[in-house]
């Protein structure tokens, strides 16, 4: 038996890439705030700049380490996504626009 | 024994702890990320559970719905600072403007007190003593006034830093992001850029409707549209700056990761190509500061990577054209792009120097690459790819849609002048005075136009061209302006054009010169007399006789050729193409 998420090709690999560019696009954004720059700033100032960069620096690190995570579960073969089971399918639907949320995840026979 | 009172010297007032200019770069980089993350939270956004759904378990198991709000609270923290650090920056700047202010006061008035001083110690008798005495009392409420005044300068000046301090603090966790994110006065972005839009072409009523916009509205706009703000005519040129800088960061960032990922698609390779260019250009010129503000000397006026053939599209100032009295706009010509900003910047700066140092006001000057320029040959018969561009779409089509943006452009920084209007000259190299010459004879709103090397403008006479005052730079021994007569255009050297052409030399004669005397307007006469031109002092330009006058004699393009290289005038002309083509992506033809 394999399992299918009944959504277009498109759909799918569009998910993909919208993952991934988030978290290319945050990985540049932590990267950014952990090097913020603080020259020609007095050391409270920098000090206080660095206190708010920090945190956020490693937020927005767990939020592309997150996306690319995403990203990087479709799996693609031949332009058909690879699914093992029914509970990758079901995880793998929450990752797609909230309007493919009602696609079916079908168990079909043979290769 | 009788005394006088003299007052002590007033101390020095205190050096800036933090420098404008270091706060205008820490607002950049929290721009640049703001700009990322809203671009990735308004995309998980677009696809998540609309906010009728609530929240329900379907939308709390939906990754870009929880994504989507997870993103908004570092967006409302980001925003937060942005809008903290722009504050900081424009108070400093105040402060350095007062400071000066102080610093002029104190050094006047400690002089006097040097001056009364010496007097009372040189003076024998008692003759004076009720005036010395009148003067003591009068210096030191002066003094005892201005050390009031430097006092509370310094106390401003701590709280400004407590401001930025205390608002950086008060977001600088996940939980405090998220309370920003829902608290009440929060800006919507989306009708904000819709208004944005619909004033789009109106740059008057656009000044007029950024202006009165709180900071946090324009902060927030900025960092959700920086593409839109940063090129908006009639945006303040100072808030275009911030928001090209900030979308500059963000190309830089996210395009670099996809290129370590070798993910990049050829549009975004151009993109990060173009950024880059233009993130050199800027940093060549870092240190120069604003002396009345003490904040970068240059302003990205416009930034747009991504278009004109994939070349991008740049206009970068030395000074502030809202606020000089003087106000450049350099149009360069062939093979304009971002690739050539550096070495067209430094034709700029000079330019700026030299207006600068003619003292007739403040100075801003501009380069402007933001059209699409032709590539191509005019003249090589082995290019038809380069003549087809050159012959068949550019000539009619590129310099009519630059002279366009240019006149929006130029329209835009009306709009957004602040005091009086300012003394504005529009100048046009090679190509680019083409194009600047279709936007002249479609109103372009300048004082004085300038038309350097140029190979034909769209009117047989100034008069006929703009009501501007038309001045024209044009070397006997550069071929580009022996062009003239032909599909460019009129020729604006000749004394039939009516324009004044002012001196600039001939130019040597060697074959291997004639790129140069091209290439050499902004060097030398020619350069001081543009500046006089730009700064308004038109009494010092020094004029050269138009071409076709009594002493204006001058060789033709096949003749000047033919002289230069001994060759064959067909020869010679192949030759000169091929020359001219080589050159151009290496600065020549520009």
């Amino acid at each position: 038996m394999a399992v299918i998420l009944d959504v277009p090709y498109a759909v799918l690999r569009a998910a993909r890439e919208s993952w991934d560019l988030a978290s290319d696009e945050l990985d540049g954004a932590w990267r950014r705030l952990a090097r913020l720059s603080t020259a020609g700033l007095s050391a409270t100032v920098a000090a206080a700049v660095r206190g708010f960069a920090e945190p956020w620096a490693d937020e927005l690190k767990a939020a592309a380490g997150l996306a690319a995570g995403h990203a990087e579960e479709f799996v693609f073969f031949h332009r058909r996504l690879v699914i093992v089971d029914r509970a990758q399918a079901e995880g793998l639907r929450a990752l797609l626009p909230w309007a493919d949320r009602d696609a079916a995840v079908r168990e079909v026979s043979g290769p | 024994m009788t005394i006088v009172h003299v007052p002590a010297h007033v101390p020095a007032c205190p050096l800036l702890d933090s420098q404008p200019a270091g706060a205008q770069d820490l607002a950049t980089d929290l721009r640049a990320a703001a700009v990322a993350v809203k671009n990735v939270q308004g995309r998980a956004a677009a696809v998540a559970a609309p906010a009728w759904v609530g929240d329900t378990a379907d939308a709390h198991a939906h990754a870009a719905t929880g994504f989507a709000h997870r993103l908004d609270a570092g967006e409302a923290a980001l925003d937060r600072a942005v809008t903290a650090a722009d504050r900081f920056g424009e108070r400093l700047a105040g402060l350095l403007g007062r400071r000066d202010d102080l610093t002029v006061r104190r050094t006047g008035l400690n002089a006097e007190i040097d001056a009364l001083a010496a007097e009372v110690v040189a003076t024998v008798g008692d003759d004076r003593l009720a005036e010395f005495r009148q003067r003591a009392a009068q210096l030191t409420a002066r003094a005892d006034d201005l050390r009031v005044r430097i006092a509370a300068w310094g106390h401003d000046e701590a709280d400004a830093e407590a401001d930025l301090v205390a608002a950086l603090r008060s977001v600088d966790t996940a939980a405090e992001g998220a309370t920003a994110a829902v608290a009440p006065g929060r800006p919507e972005t989306a009708d904000l850029a819709r208004r944005l839009r619909a004033l789009r072409g109106d740059p008057v009523a656009l000044a007029t409707w950024w202006r009165g916009l709180r900071r946090a509205e324009q902060e927030a706009l900025t960092t959700e549209h920086p593409e839109l703000v940063g090129n908006a005519d009639g945006v303040p040129v100072a808030d275009r700056d911030e928001a090209n800088r900030g979308g500059l960061g963000r190309d830089l960032d996210l395009y670099t990761r996809r290129e370590e990922d070798g993910q990049l698609t050829h549009r975004e390779e151009r993109i990060l190509a173009n950024a880059t260019h233009v993130a050199d250009g800027l940093a060549d010129y870092r240190d120069l500061r604003d002396t009345a503000t003490g904040t970068h000397l240059t302003e990205l006026i416009a930034y747009t990577p991504g278009l004109h053939s994939g070349d991008g599209g740049v206009a970068v100032s030395f000074g502030d054209p809202d606020t000089a009295d003087h106000v450049s706009v350099n149009v360069p010509g062939l093979s304009t792009e971002s690739a050539s900003l550096s070495g067209n910047l430094d034709k700029t700066l000079a330019l700026h120097q030299a207006a600068v140092a003619d003292d007739r006001g403040s100075v801003a000057s501009v380069h402007w690459a933001d059209y699409d320029a032709p590539s191509g040959n005019p003249l090589d018969p082995s290019d038809p790819f380069g003549q087809l561009d050159f012959g068949a779409v550019a000539l009619p089509g590129k310099a009519e849609a630059g002279g366009e943006r240019l006149s929006d452009f130029v329209d835009g920084l009306r709009a957004s002048d602040e005091g009086a209007p300012a003394h504005l000259t529009a100048i046009g190299h090679s190509y680019g005075s083409t194009t600047l010459g279709h936007a002249l004879a479609a109103g372009l709103p300048v004082d004085d136009a300038v038309l350097l090397g140029s190979p034909g403008v769209p009117a047989a006479t100034a008069g006929e061209l703009t009501a501007a005052g038309v001045w024209v730079g044009s070397k006997d021994r550069d071929p580009v302006t022996l062009l003239g007569g032909g599909p460019l255009g009129h020729d604006p050297a000749t004394a039939g054009f009516g324009g004044t052409r002012f001196e600039t030399g001939d130019g040597e004669l060697r074959a291997g010169e004639l790129l140069a005397n091209h290439t050499s307007y902004f060097e030398g006469s020619s350069l001081a007399n543009v500046a006089h031109v730009v700064a308004g002092a038109d009494d010092e330009v020094t004029a050269q006789p138009p071409r076709g006058a009594d002493d204006g004699s001058h060789l033709t393009l096949p003749e000047l050729l033919v002289a230069s290289s001994g060759a064959s005038a067909a020869h010679g002309l192949a030759e000169a193409g091929v020359w001219l083509w080589e050159q151009a992506p290496f600065g020549g033809l520009r």
